[in-house]
């Protein structure tokens, strides 16, 4: 085999590899070479053509022990509009049972009891995730007792338990075009409920 | 029911009336049909050819192409969209000009099909010729036009297996574009990006879905089994030395004092919160499958398949998720659902006038089932898998093979027609389904393309048809939908407030 050969063999398996991390995610480097039928070193020469091609590019390849996976280079955009990204990717992640669970608990325990101080034993390992994703937000009825949290406001909303969802629960975000009123992006607009905001995550996709 | 009879109505004096009368039954939809010979002592493919004009089928279509223009075939596939669309009664006028074996041919078809025949002839006596005919078979003469009008009264209609459900909500032409975000934030976000508008058509269609997801869930034995019909109700409210009968009736009062307040959704679900199901033995109580992914199949297809929009399948979808939430259950979608294929989304609204186009132009039942089920289903042909007469459901509200998929109410009779189609050309339940003029390969790809573009309709780009017997990965949407129980339910068993949470 030639090295032009290599060179382009390398070239179609660093496509590949892009593809496939695309779609999985963070993945084992083993089950990934297992995934595509290839031996290791096969697999690490791909990973080596695909880091060198990503280079100057948005994204990089990140190696954690045996995983790996693309990600978004530091410093690829301002970190304000870096979270403000991130969180408008979250808002899509649906939720998982275990993440389901403890919001549908947080709600039941609001209902039934909303005045009851908040139990340190409750909190859950994803809680920290789900006050990222907007999901759950530090519980304003309990403060007084103790650091607690509670279902977003959204979520009540979105589950018909209560009549009004809060006006501007989109907190970040960096260039607001167009806007009816300049000073609060976010206010109501004329008809007292809601600004139309471009729906510029709205797109084909 | 009556039993299906062959009645001879004789016109002796050749009465415009009896022909009228006739004439002005006709209407497929209330189970009617009257038949018109062509002029002239023709063939009986000419008569069959006749009755599926009579059917509504386009003439020009049955060509050889077609597959049904033999005499056999024709008359099976007139037997079969009889069937399909409940017709009762079929009238066939200048049945005096008609030879033997259109007789005998008619007969056989009254056999199959199982109808009331009436045959009319406007003459003074039956033909001699169809006398040994009719020997055969037991009849009765009639040449009372009284009689012959009560013969042609439309029977009461039956009702389908899910017509007492409510009827979806129309969709807008020109529908919104809805928010990309999860279930605990689309409703919310639409509410806050949208135009009052925008944001009532798109609510309109997500308490749509939430209703029918609880009214899913209320009714599924799996559900049921699982959670207790008692709910225990809020204790904080009410004082605890109460009966159960008296919070409930406290309740009510609270109910209907403040029904018009925002408290009224806190309310409602105050009074369900508290039901817990029972442990499940050595496992932890959550969270745990739902086992029934055929009947989540279904119903999330059933959801969405009137839809002409997407972005409305997309807000009837974010609502069957939080009405299954409020029963303590997650369903997950594919994230990005918008630029999923499936149901709803990248197939076709099966409405009436699109099925009865899909008729008129497909006369072979089987060509038109082929493309409704393609349409329903919203992926190529070729990725159902092998699809049996099996597959059909008994009303042809769903077809169940590589995943499931339910067939809208309009678009039944044209399975109903091709399931009975092939089991008259002596197919067996195991026997394909849709089997071309020229087998399998004879339906897709290019025949299918071609036969939607017929009636003005697009199908999914489709891929050849294969015989592997393993079948390929699943494509739509709902086949990747899953669902588990993970709390306990915020709701109760019975049909949530149709204005549940909605915006003053």
């Amino acid at each position: 085999m030639n090295p032009r050969e290599i060179s382009e063999n390398d070239g179609a398996d660093a496509c590949l590899v892009e593809a496939a991390l695309h779609l999985t995610g963070l993945c084992d480097r083993f089950e990934l070479a297992e995934m595509l039928g290839w031996s290791l070193t096969r697999l690490e020469r791909a990973l080596g053509h695909l880091g060198t091609r990503l280079d100057g590019s948005a994204v990089c390849l990140v190696r954690l022990g045996r995983e790996v996976r693309l990600a978004v280079r530091e410093g690829a955009a301002p970190p304000d509009t870096l979270a403000c990204l991130t969180q408008r990717g979250q808002m899509r992640t649906e939720l998982t049972a275990a993440e389901a669970a403890r919001v549908l608990d947080l709600i039941r325990e609001r209902l039934t009891d909303p005045h009851a101080s908040p139990r340190a034993d409750t909190a859950a390992d994803d809680d920290v995730e789900l006050l990222e994703r907007g999901v759950l937000v530090p519980d304003a009825m309990t403060e007084a007792a103790g650091p607690s949290l509670a279902a977003h406001p959204d979520v009540y909303f979105a589950l018909g338990l209560c009549p009004m969802p809060v006006a501007a629960a989109v907190p970040h975000r960096p260039d607001p075009p167009s806007l009816p009123s300049a000073g609060d992006p976010w206010a109501r607009s004329a008809d007292g409920r809601h600004v139309a905001i471009p729906l510029d995550d709205q797109g084909a996709g | 029911m009556r039993p299906p009879r062959v009645i001879v109505v004789l016109d002796r004096h050749d009465d415009t009336a009896f022909t009228q009368c006739a004439l002005a039954a006709h209407r497929i939809g209330a189970g009617i049909m009257t038949i018109h010979p062509s002029p002239g002592r023709l063939g009986t493919a000419h008569l069959a050819r006749d009755l599926l004009v009579a059917l509504g089928k386009d003439a020009e279509q049955v060509t050889d192409a077609s597959g049904i223009k033999a005499e056999e075939p024709a008359w099976r596939a007139g037997a079969a969209w009889t069937i399909a669309y409940r017709i009762r009664t079929v009238a066939v006028l200048r049945a005096h000009l008609l030879r033997q074996e259109h007789w005998e041919r008619l007969l056989a078809f009254q056999y199959t099909a199982g109808v009331h025949l009436l045959l009319f002839c406007h003459s003074q006596d039956v033909p001699l010729e169809v006398n040994r005919t009719l020997a055969g078979a037991p009849h009765t003469i009639t040449d009372d036009l009284a009689h012959v009008i009560e013969l042609l009264r439309p029977a009461p209609s039956e009702p389908g297996p899910d017509e007492d459900e409510p009827a979806p909500p129309a969709v807008p032409a020109s529908f919104p574009i809805v928010p990309r975000t999860a279930v605990t934030r689309f409703r919310a976000d639409a509410w806050r990006r949208l135009s009052t508008g925008e944001y009532e058509a798109v609510d309109v269609q997500y308490r749509y879905g939430l209703q029918a997801g609880c009214a899913w869930l209320a009714r599924h034995p799996e559900y049921q089994d699982a959670t207790p019909d008692e709910p225990v109700l809020a204790p904080e409210l009410l004082p605890r030395y109460l009966s159960p009968r008296e919070s409930a009736q406290a309740h009510a009062y609270a109910s209907d004092t403040y029904g018009i307040t925002p408290s009224r959704s806190v309310i409602t679900a105050l009074l369900c919160v508290g039901r817990e199901r029972p442990a499940r033995g050595r496992y932890p109580r959550y969270p745990y499958a739902w086992r029934d992914e055929a009947g989540l199949q279904v119903f999330l297809s059933a959801l969405v398949a009137d839809c002409p929009s997407p972005e409305a399948s997309c807000a009837r979808v974010r609502g069957a998720q939080a009405g299954l939430l409020l029963h303590g259950m997650l369903l997950a979608v594919p994230r990005d659902l918008r630029t999923a294929k499936g149901p709803g989304l990248t197939g076709a609204a099966l409405t009436e006038p699109v099925c009865s186009r899909i008729g008129e132009h497909l006369p072979n039942p089987v060509t038109a089932a082929a493309l409704a089920i393609t349409l329903a289903a919203g992926v190529p042909l070729a990725d159902l898998g092998v699809l049996r007469i099996a597959s059909v459901g008994a009303h042809a509200e769903a077809v169940r093979a590589n995943g499931a998929f339910a067939i809208p109410p309009a678009a039944r009779p044209l399975l109903i027609a091709a399931r009975t189609f092939r089991r008259l050309n002596g197919a067996r339940e195991e026997g394909r389904l849709l089997v071309g003029p020229r087998g399998a390969e004879g339906l897709v790809p290019a025949t299918l393309e071609e036969d939607a573009r017929a009636c003005g309709l697009s199908v999914p780009e489709q891929t050849p048809y294969s015989e592997n017997p393993f079948p390929p990965p699943l494509a739509a949407w709902h086949l990747k939908a899953r669902c588990w129980f993970v709390a306990d339910p915020l709701h109760g068993p019975r049909q949530p407030d149709p204005d549940l949470g909605r915006v003053a």
